[in-house]
């Protein structure tokens, strides 16, 4: 068997708010972040609304003062701050060669890409910004956190639209089991922008005639809403946190990932690769799944990704487990989406309560439409991307 | 299983780029001292550094029966290409698919083009072609891909570490085949970054020469496949090479600063030699990343040296910069593709445009003519923008039934 790997530490942000504490409170009381867009005007577009991050200020998070930050670095480090001091870790760390950091983005540093090129257009190419630029690559702020907390070790940034953050827990946990390093911060960041919300209109709520909203696994889905934020976690082998001191708490038991041919038009009916998928996940967690206890889907109101989703819960675990969607409530922050529902899936573990999916509704699975208490002790999340691109993670009370 | 290692091999090559589409055209340009640098001609290089790149001719999609351009940036169909002829020579495109195929992409810019376009036109078509994920998400269409499918961007390192992440996965059981590799497109917004960051060159790139000011630019796709040693026995394929250790590191020091002393490459240098295995001294090539840049060949020139030690002095090392341009996400798997060429073949590629020694990066470079050297063991080393640091180590496969 390989080494347990342990959860010791997280930080988010998101649109319910900034800190584990907010967010958890905001999650076990249903509300929702979805609200009318205000970083931008949304009215030449068909959507308005979107799960924006509001109150977060970087300077209350920053080691050092910084000369400039594109927003997916500010979340980085700050919930990277989070996710370090919670797992009790002095900053910046002594050493660091034994800790690496693996993040996903779908989309990186977009607002400062936009305004790089932007102004490199209307300048002249000869007078192109260099800050600009070094702050706008996809892996900016995985390497930015790396400088700003010492991590030397293990480190990759993976950009696999939807599932990015869950395929980069992935890539973490098999380091971890692989001695490629003692412990990784792993998770996802995306922050949403006019160029954002411009590209991804195709998939955004309202598709048809029907109110614009965020709405999995309900009959008046119509599209999903434009979330934003960052979830980091620390994932640690059990032996050196137990070298720490730390009891173990929480653990991935188990992680697969694969892919099968989607489409957005392509509604399937019969979905063996999901299954599949979450099938391989609990091999590797030597679990079965009947010990299932709850499933925070990926689902995110867009009816393709939702059927795909449901017609796999319903083969495996049909009604007998309760299964939330809690993009319902932040909105679906892409390369961010699958780490967020992790932090979920510590909610229901630490705090006992699982979060809603307001408007979800299906005779053939156990939704969850109110904040429920539970008292489990294995959580399933399970993320798809429009790629058709799958992962699973099965988080065990140790 | 958990906790038991699969050995990994190559049985599958594909490379597109500035000296050719198809292994074997890059393979005997290389071998034989040719630069595919020129003048670009995409776009209007104006207000660059340098107008050379690396770009790629008489590219046409259409010859791959890979369907339509349809929502493909340039960059993806050189992913695909290049993942297509790899597909075919592992004997890939004969059977039928199967569970466990799989692929790791990576690039660093995506669709640049189709971002350009974007942000031109606003059209949410052209920002699909833009995502980094594109060409991966076709691959599982194209390929009947049912695995894991990961693009990752790790900047100019990527491409190494796609692959030894493949590897990786293989090597856990959570897959039996992967295509693996890096591709990018020469784009005018992102030249003008690179060039305002003064990495490009005004005069020519010259890895380890002394007189060394700077990088050039080019395009294409390396891909590999990679699959376990017990699949490719299996199917009677055909063994190039056996991947025997990967590590990936970050220098925590700097954005866009190399690390003096390299102590971040040092450390990666390390690591993948102790996941193969093996001791310095079993070392016999070195593909280094040398990008020209005054820097980086210093910086990479002391890992070296610190990790190999006395042995650094007696091994050929050697950069393929000059003759295909820096290729980005493309890069190292370009460059694993020598290294299993020169381990198959006995032959290292050289370092062009080499004219000045540099008392300080003093190594044996092979300098503008590739020489044949006896290669058992490669070490290929990535670097880049963020203080990313990748290291493969590449070994001759030996017919040994791993459990003996």
């Amino acid at each position: 068997m390989s080494v347990p790997i342990l959860i010791s530490g997280w930080g988010v942000i998101c649109a319910l708010g900034v800190g584990p504490e907010a967010v958890w409170t905001a999650l076990r009381q249903g509300k929702s972040g979805l609200r009318e867009i205000t970083g931008f005007d949304p009215e030449p577009y068909r959507s308005q609304l979107a799960g924006e991050v509001l109150d977060f200020a970087a300077t209350d998070w920053l080691l050092t003062p910084k000369t400039y930050l594109d927003p997916a670095t500010a979340f980085t480090l700050a919930a990277g701050r989070m996710a370090l001091e919670g797992a009790g870790f002095d900053l910046p760390l002594a050493g660091g060669e034994q800790f690496g950091i693996v993040l996903g983005t779908a989309y990186g540093c977009l607002p400062t890409m936009y305004e790089y090129w932007l102004r490199a257009q209307a300048r002249g190419i000869k007078f192109a910004s260099s800050l600009l630029f070094s702050h706008s690559l996809a892996n900016t702020p995985t390497s930015l956190a790396a400088i700003e907390y010492n991590l030397r070790g293990h480190h990759t940034t993976v950009t696999a639209g939807l599932v990015s953050s869950g395929q980069a827990v992935v890539n973490a946990v098999l380091a971890l089991r692989d001695g490629r390093a003692d412990a990784i911060l792993a998770g996802g960041v995306e922050v949403l922008s006019e160029p954002l919300f411009a590209g991804l209109q195709p998939y955004l709520s309202p598709l048809d005639d029907g109110p614009e909203g965020c709405r999995p696994f309900a009959p008046t889905a119509n599209g999903t809403v434009l979330g934003e934020g960052t979830a980091l976690l620390i994932l640690e082998r059990m032996d050196r946190a137990q070298h720490r001191g730390l009891s173990p708490a929480v653990e991935v038991r188990g992680v697969f990932q694969s892919s099968f041919p989607l489409g957005l038009d392509g509604h399937r009916d019969s979905l063996p690769e999901v299954k599949a998928t979450i099938q391989a996940a609990l091999a590797d967690a030597n679990l079965t799944v009947g010990e299932v206890e709850a499933v925070i889907a990926g689902a995110n109101g867009h009816p393709t990704l939702d059927a795909v989703l449901a017609a796999a819960l319903r083969e495996l675990v049909g009604d007998r487990v309760p299964v939330t969607a809690p993009k319902a409530l932040w909105g679906e922050a892409w390369g961010a989406g699958d780490a967020l529902n992790l932090i979920a899936a510590l909610c229901a573990l630490h705090t006992g309560w699982l979060p809603p999916t307001p408007d979800a509704n299906s005779e053939e699975l156990d939704l969850v439409t109110e904040p429920r208490p539970w008292s489990g002790r294995t959580v399933l999340v399970v993320g798809l991307d429009f790629s058709g691109a799958v992962i699973a993670v099965l988080l065990c009370a140790a | 299983m958990p906790g038991e290692r699969k050995r990994v091999v190559i049985t599958g090559l594909g490379a597109i780029c500035a000296l050719g589409n198809s292994v074997a055209e890059f393979w005997r340009n290389l071998t034989e001292n040719r630069s595919g640098l020129k003048p670009i001609t995409r776009f209007d290089p104006t207000g660059l550094r340098n107008h050379l790149g690396g770009e790629v001719t008489d590219f046409d999609f259409s010859t791959w029966g890979l369907g339509s351009t349809a929502g493909l940036d340039r960059a993806a169909q050189f992913a695909l290409a290049a993942a297509a002829e790899a597909w075919r020579d592992a004997g890939l495109e004969r059977e039928t698919p199967a569970a466990g195929r799989g692929a790791v992409f990576s690039t660093n810019f995506g669709g640049a083009s189709s971002w350009e376009g974007f942000v031109e036109t606003g059209d949410p078509a052209a920002f699909a072609a833009f995502d980094f994920h594109a060409a991966a998400g076709r691959a599982i269409v194209s390929f009947g891909l049912t695995g894991p499918v990961v693009t990752l961007s790790n900047a100019c390192s990527s491409g190494t570490n796609a692959l030894g992440y493949a590897a990786d996965l293989i090597r856990h059981g959570q897959a039996e085949v992967m295509l693996a590799g890096g591709h990018d497109a020469l784009s005018l917004s992102a030249l003008s970054g690179l060039s305002a960051l003064r990495t490009i060159t005004t005069e020519t790139i010259r890895p380890f020469d002394r007189n060394r000011s700077g990088t050039l630019f080019g395009e294409g796709s390396g891909m590999v496949v990679l699959e376990s040693w017990e699949h490719a026995q299996g199917r009677g394929v055909p063994i190039y090479a056996e991947v025997l250790g990967y590590a990936a590191n970050n220098n925590a020091y700097h954005l866009t600063a190399p690390d003096r002393g390299g102590e971040g490459m040092r450390l990666a240098l390390r690591r993948a030699l102790a996941d193969a295995g093996l001791a310095p001294e079993e070392v016999d090539y070195v593909n280094a990343h040398a990008t020209g840049t005054p820097y980086h060949d210093l910086a990479e020139t002391q890992a070296i040296k610190a990790v190999l030690g006395p042995h650094a002095y007696r091994i050929p090392i050697s950069s393929l910069k000059a003759a295909t341009g820096h290729v980005m996400a493309a890069a190292g798997a370009l460059e694993a593709i020598a290294c299993v060429l020169a381990l198959r073949d006995g032959i290292v590629p050289p370092t062009l445009n080499y004219q000045t020694p540099d008392p300080e990066c003093d190594l044996e470079v092979v300098p503008n003519r590739a020489q044949r050297w006896e290669v058992n063991v490669v070490l290929s080393l990535s670097a880049g923008l963020g203080g990313n640091n990748a290291a493969l180590v590449l070994g001759k496969h030996l017919a040994v039934n791993p459990g003996a």
